[in-house]
């Protein structure tokens, strides 16, 4: 048994019998209450998902996982694809267990995948990874009263962010994968 | 270095710029409407005593080198009621509390900027509707200027007037289910959490038990609304320092702001029956032993200046700190504040 306050995202639990990826865990205090841990937690067999509170002194039953460094290769439709860089065994995960992780992917990144009994749950992206600006707007002097000084950029992968005034096509730039946020130019 | 960040990106330093400014006018909307600022200490010996709060403690010293435990408050609420009690009707007070071990970052820091006021002749939902008004003159000359709609981390708040009020039972049967009229007992409540199998330990108190539901089902569906929600009418247990209903002993006169996710203000038509007030504090006294946290007194100053007479009177505090995130766009306080403890301590 584990103290609820040690997990995170990633974290593979056993409640009610039956297994479950955390998503999401997050310190919450209520005006006059004690403190809480409040998790979102995917059911790995049925894919659904469950918010969870518990109290902060609570105790949870952590599963033991196999973390393998793999790179990412392709998707194809629904199932996401990775190769293991010492044994180059190829295996496959589900996008739905991804979430919006996935956005981050580009092929050859090397993450962090999660298994459990052998087969692949999730995966944890690099904290920051480069990608190259392929589309964005010229920027354009704004209201910069609410501190907005920021449009919306494509990246090699499709997935759109948001940079500052200043960054233009084809340059390279650094994002943080889990605010999502532009972090500085590559 | 947070001054260095600071000197070299304009945005930074404009969200500083714009909390002064609503500083200015939260000062200016209050002596426009007859309240006076006062200034209740910050060092006091005893401190609140909500058993779920964490004091500073420190020592002081008196020059005859005799020494005393001695604390940092986490809200005015004591001082600014013997205030009412002198007979002051309208006050308000702007400043720093305190709280520590709690995490950093998101929207809390150990040393953080309260806004408290009180008026005589008042309940709950005469505050609401201050409230809205001071929003309207804080939004309207700082930040969204005529617009309706502020943006916040991606989403539109439609911030027309007048905002949703909801009671906590209402929420509870649309997002729970449940019907809290039905709850109110221990062995009820305790069913309920163990047919939705959330996780039960010995010592969960009825309020666990609520808060065990209220966050994973009620509250996120309630901080989605796109909209400021008033959640009104608490269950008994989370009274704190509120009023019973007269009509319904089952609810207390409180309620809770939200807006765009951030909890904002916690408000009560105020208790002023000094008999409650001092079995409340007991009651406390006892779970703080209970929950192994420091032993403090209660407030006895408190107890008698309630019994020479207290208006009937609803007092309210807001988070200034996730006003100023809410109007400039922050995720997190940090970017609103000069120096915050990661900062500070962290290196």
């Amino acid at each position: 048994m584990a103290s609820v306050n040690e997990i995170s995202k990633e974290s593979i639990l056993r409640l009610n019998n039956e297994i479950y990826l955390v998503m999401d865990s997050q310190h919450v205090n209520p005006g006059k209450g004690a403190a809480f841990v409040r998790t979102k937690l995917k059911n790995i067999k049925s894919g659904k998902t469950i918010e969870m509170t518990f109290k902060s002194n609570e105790s949870v039953e952590m599963v033991e996982v196999e973390r393998r460094k793999m790179q990412y290769l392709y998707n194809n439709g629904e199932m996401y694809s990775f190769m293991d860089n010492e044994s180059y065994e190829q295996i496959e995960i589900n996008g739905s267990l991804l979430e919006s992780k996935k956005e981050f992917l580009k092929e050859g990144l090397e993450v962090m995948v999660i298994k459990f009994e052998g087969v692949p749950l999730s995966m944890t992206l690099p904290m920051k990874v480069t990608y190259k600006i392929v589309e964005s707007e010229p920027g354009v002097k704004g209201d910069t009263a609410g501190g907005n000084v920021t449009k919306e950029a494509t990246v090699e992968n499709g997935t759109k962010i948001r940079v500052p005034l200043f960054i233009k096509v084809g340059e390279e730039v650094i994002v943080n994968t889990e605010t999502r946020e532009y972090v500085e130019r590559a | 270095m947070r001054w260095q960040e600071l000197k070299n990106n304009p945005i930074a330093k404009e969200k500083l710029r714009l909390r002064g400014e609503i500083l200015k006018f939260i000062r200016e909307f209050f002596w426009q409407n007859g309240f006076l600022e006062v200034e209740t200490p910050l060092l006091v010996k005893d401190g609140n005593l909500e058993p779920n709060l964490e004091l500073f403690r420190t020592e002081l010293k008196k020059n005859d080198g005799i020494k005393c435990s001695a604390h940092l408050i986490t809200s005015p609420e004591y001082g600014l009621k013997k205030l009412l009690a002198v007979g002051f009707p309208k006050i308000f007070q702007l400043g720093k509390c305190f709280r520590n071990n709690e995490p950093w970052g998101g929207a809390h820091n150990p040393e953080f900027t309260m806004l408290e006021w009180y008026e005589a002749s008042e309940n709950y939902f005469g505050l609401m509707y201050r409230v809205e008004k001071l929003f309207h003159v804080i939004a309207s000359h700082a930040v969204a200027k005529q617009s309706r709609i502020i943006e916040y981390q991606g989403r539109k708040i439609d911030i027309s007037q007048p905002w949703l009020r909801l009671s906590m039972r209402e929420v509870w049967q649309k997002y729970a289910d449940a019907d809290l009229n039905n709850l109110i007992t221990y062995d009820t409540m305790l069913a309920l959490v163990k047919e939705k199998k959330y996780s039960i330990s010995v010592s969960d108190t009825w309020a666990d038990l609520f808060f065990k539901i209220f966050l994973s089902e009620v509250e996120p569906k309630v901080t989605a609304l796109n909209q400021p929600v008033f959640l009104y009418d608490y269950p008994v247990p989370l009274a704190a320092l509120s009023r019973v209903k007269k009509d319904d002993q089952r609810y207390a006169e409180r309620f809770e702001l939200y807006i765009g996710g951030l909890e904002i203000a916690n408000a009560y038509s105020e208790l002023i029956d000094w008999q409650e007030q001092e079995k409340r504090f007991q009651d406390d006294v006892l779970l703080r032993q209970k929950l192994g946290k420091e032993m403090i007194d209660y407030d006895r100053d408190l107890i008698a200046a309630l019994k020479s007479g207290l208006p009937e009177c609803a007092g309210i505090s807001i988070g200034v700190d996730r006003l100023v995130m809410l109007l400039t766009n922050s995720k997190n306080i940090e970017e609103i504040m000069p120096f915050t403890a990661s900062e500070l301590f962290n290196k």
